[in-house]
């Protein structure tokens, strides 16, 4: 049977190698009612009707002008999002290789985002100061600092390399359009977290690179967006070992909580306190909970540092329970070691977690966004190993990461 | 969570309202047995297969929609275990959108409680549903974990149009399943008396047009309580491609420092990569995953790569 390849499989490009991309095919003399083909695999067919559906969510793009393709070839994209048909063993070399289709993705370059943006966008306002701030420990730092290196922040490698790319990308930008731009590292003073504070910050555009994660719940999505790095589905309900909160709603350490459906009706149905971090993501949720009327008002109350919520868990032994995330529990912990444990309960949907950005700031986002795909497909081992790292320690926290990490790891 | 236990007390096997004893397995056994009457008995080279390790298969991403997960990452590094779909659920697994298996039958006789292995090829049969073709993973499973009960097996899926329904009959004792494979290909004349036609050779994915499509329902199912710990697994087939950084001058790449970090948390597992190509996605992980198993069989112990099992098998492959 003789083919003809008619769709590709979107994925991101590499840095400096070809990479082959999955394709879809028809036999030469079909109509484009199918069916389509994995490759050069006929045994299970395709229909038309999946074909579209996967077109419609993006991951799947048709080629303009189906192409004839032979064993031994293959669909490759380059580094510039160009795609083309050539040898399987050697397509760089191919004397025959074809360009299929110049690189229009959705997923462009941050060379591609500035050069896009320089007129609109960058000439007018954004980068004249660029304030890089890397003094916020991050939220995987606070729990490095309570477990093992205490006032050691946590920046890994990728982290760094991130902050370099986008200062390499802005001076490059800068020096073309001969723009006279400042572009200053702003050390903050360290301080308890206060994430209303960093919320602010970030929209008013004073920390245009926060090197720190914010959880992206819908009281921030106003004011913020993330370059979304993980998911977080979990939240911790600590309780003090020698009280009662957790036999009254029969919670267990280290268990998942579900109360039989929604986990917060036993503690409304209880004479349970709760307390949460001040404006943390299950602040956020438990002032929700409560519009809703899943939790009574006077249950609720809020702490605003790591060593008030250990006071408040103490001073509330028979009935507190704090609601926080993993690294707020894991440093409670260890605070007041084996006085306390936890265990989990869902949020209501994942919370996406990243690099947060002013909300109304998209180019900049696409931005990094771009630079954060960059980074991460960059093949460098030493960022992709503390990549890896990084996944390993959001795991440890509840979090799962969702940035593909594609070619890097 | 990391690597929670998970480990439940096993409960005994009820099937539709019926507890099955390993009594009832055994006779089992002699009832499908008495089948084939006169029924060829097992040969010394039949033992010799029993080595062979039952496979599963995991994607390296899903997507549906605007969604996706990473089931090789939740696998060997979030959960460090095979879960059952209905640990899945109780850990809240399964997002709410996501698609999920057709196993109306397997459902209903409780075997979402358990971790599916298959006697036979790895097939990457998600490949062509509604997820996304993307480089499949192969785990090979260690064989102590196949005590009763533990583990069960049945001699078909029990959605296969083969099985008996109620399926009572189906359960086997996993090491009577293991004979049974092999009593099969002695007895079941679609298997020409070769075993790799049961269990999956390329030659019959391209010879037979259906084998493809139909292979599954004359394989042998093994069943594991709850969950299968990454410890227990014998051997990983992970895929790895080629780019091209120039004329002539390729690398091999795809979550290498992950199978790194993978080998350092789990010595005890086996990583054999293998080449897997976009133009050939089944093919070129059926094909690494039987000549993986032949070399097993042949050399007493894993190859170092998938290349070196198909080099031994070239004049076949």
């Amino acid at each position: 049977m003789s083919f003809r390849v008619t769709h590709y499989v979107r994925r991101t490009a590499g840095k400096e190698a070809w990479i082959p991309l999955t394709f879809l095919t028809r036999a030469v003399g079909s109509s484009e009612s199918g069916p389509y083909f994995l490759g050069f695999e006929t045994f299970r067919p395709i229909s038309l009707e999946e074909v579209k559906s996967r077109q419609v969510n993006d991951t799947v793009k048709m080629l303009e002008w189906p192409h004839k393709i032979e064993p031994g070839q293959a669909l490759w994209l380059s580094p510039a999002y160009d795609v083309w048909l050539a040898s399987e063993a050697d397509p760089i070399g191919d004397p025959a290789k074809l360009l299929l289709e110049r690189g229009n993705f959705a997923f462009p370059t941050a060379h591609d985002i500035l050069k896009i943006a320089s007129d609109r966008w960058l000439k007018s306002h954004v980068i004249k100061e660029v304030f890089l701030s890397q003094e916020f420990k991050w939220l995987l730092g606070d729990y490095l600092n309570s477990k093992e290196a205490p006032h050691t922040l946590y920046h890994p490698q990728w982290q760094r390399r991130l902050r370099v790319l986008a200062l390499e990308r802005l001076r490059e930008l800068a020096s073309r359009l001969k723009l006279d731009i400042q572009i200053k590292e702003h050390h903050l003073q360290e301080q308890e977290h206060r994430y209303d504070h960093i919320e602010r910050l970030i929209a008013d555009r004073n920390i245009t690179l926060p090197l720190e994660v914010i959880f992206e719940t819908s009281a921030r999505q106003r004011a913020v967006k993330v370059v979304q790095l993980a998911n977080v589905e979990h939240l911790a309900l600590l309780y003090n070992v020698r009280g009662t909160a957790a036999r009254q709603i029969e919670l267990r350490g280290e268990e998942l909580y579900d109360g039989g459906g929604d986990w917060l009706r036993p503690i409304r149905e209880s004479d349970l306190l709760v307390c949460v971090p001040t404006y943390q993501a299950p602040d956020h949720f438990i002032t929700d909970a409560i519009a809703f009327d899943r939790l009574r008002p006077k249950q609720k109350t809020q702490e605003p540092t790591i060593d008030r919520l250990a006071a408040w868990i103490v001073d509330n032994q028979d009935n507190g329970l704090i609601v926080c995330d993993m690294g707020v529990a894991y440093q409670i912990q260890a605070r007041l070691r084996d006085k306390v444990e936890f265990g989990l309960a869902t949020y209501d949907q994942p919370i996406p977690v990243g690099i947060a950005y002013k909300e109304s700031d998209a180019e900049w986002g696409q931005l990094l966004e771009a630079l954060v795909r960059e980074v991460l497909s960059s093949g460098d081992e030493r960022v992709a190993a503390s990549v890896g790292e990084t996944v390993s320690r959001c795991r440890a926290l509840g979090l799962t990461w969702v940035q593909d990490l594609g070619n890097a790891a | 969570m990391a690597n929670p236990d998970y480990g439940p007390i096993v409960p005994s096997l009820v099937v539709l309202g019926t507890e099955l004893q390993s009594s009832n397995l055994e006779e089992n056994f002699s009832y499908w047995k008495a089948k084939w009457a006169p029924c060829k008995q097992l040969e010394r080279s039949d033992i010799e297969g029993f080595g062979l390790r039952t496979t599963t298969t995991f994607p390296y991403e899903k997507r549906w929609g605007a969604e996706s997960t990473y089931p090789f990452r939740e696998i060997l590094f979030n959960d460090e275990a095979l879960l059952s779909e209905r640990r899945r659920i109780l850990n809240n697994k399964i997002k709410p959108s996501e698609p999920r298996r057709e196993m109306t039958r397997a459902r209903e006789v409780g075997l979402d409680h358990y971790v599916f292995s298959y006697m036979g090829i790895h097939d990457p049969y998600y490949a062509d549903q509604s997820t996304f073709p993307n480089p499949p993973f192969g785990a090979f499973i260690g064989i102590d974990l196949e005590s009763y009960p533990n583990c069960n097996a049945t001699r078909r899926d029990v959605g296969s149009p083969e099985a008996e329904w109620p399926p009572h009959r189906e359960f086997l004792l996993p090491q009577s399943a293991r004979a049974m494979s092999h009593l099969q290909v002695r007895n079941d004349a679609r298997h020409v008396e070769d075993f790799w036609h049961y269990w999956g050779a390329p030659k019959y994915w391209r010879e037979e047009a259906r084998y493809a499509d139909s292979h599954w329902e004359w394989q042998i199912e093994f069943h594991y309580y709850d969950n299968i710990p990454i410890s227990q697994l014998d051997a990983v087939l992970w895929p790895v491609e080629f780019r091209a950084l120039g004329p002539r001058k390729r690398e091999t790449s795809l979550l290498e420092g992950e199978a790194s970090r993978f080998r350092d948390a789990h010595p005890e597992c086996k990583v054999i990569p293998y080449q897997w190509s976009p133009g050939n996605p089944t093919m070129s992980f059926i094909k690494a995953s039987y000549a993986v198993a032949r070399f097993f069989l042949m050399r007493e112990r894993y190859p170092h790569d998938a290349d070196e099992a198909l080099e031994v098998l070239v004049d076949e492959l």
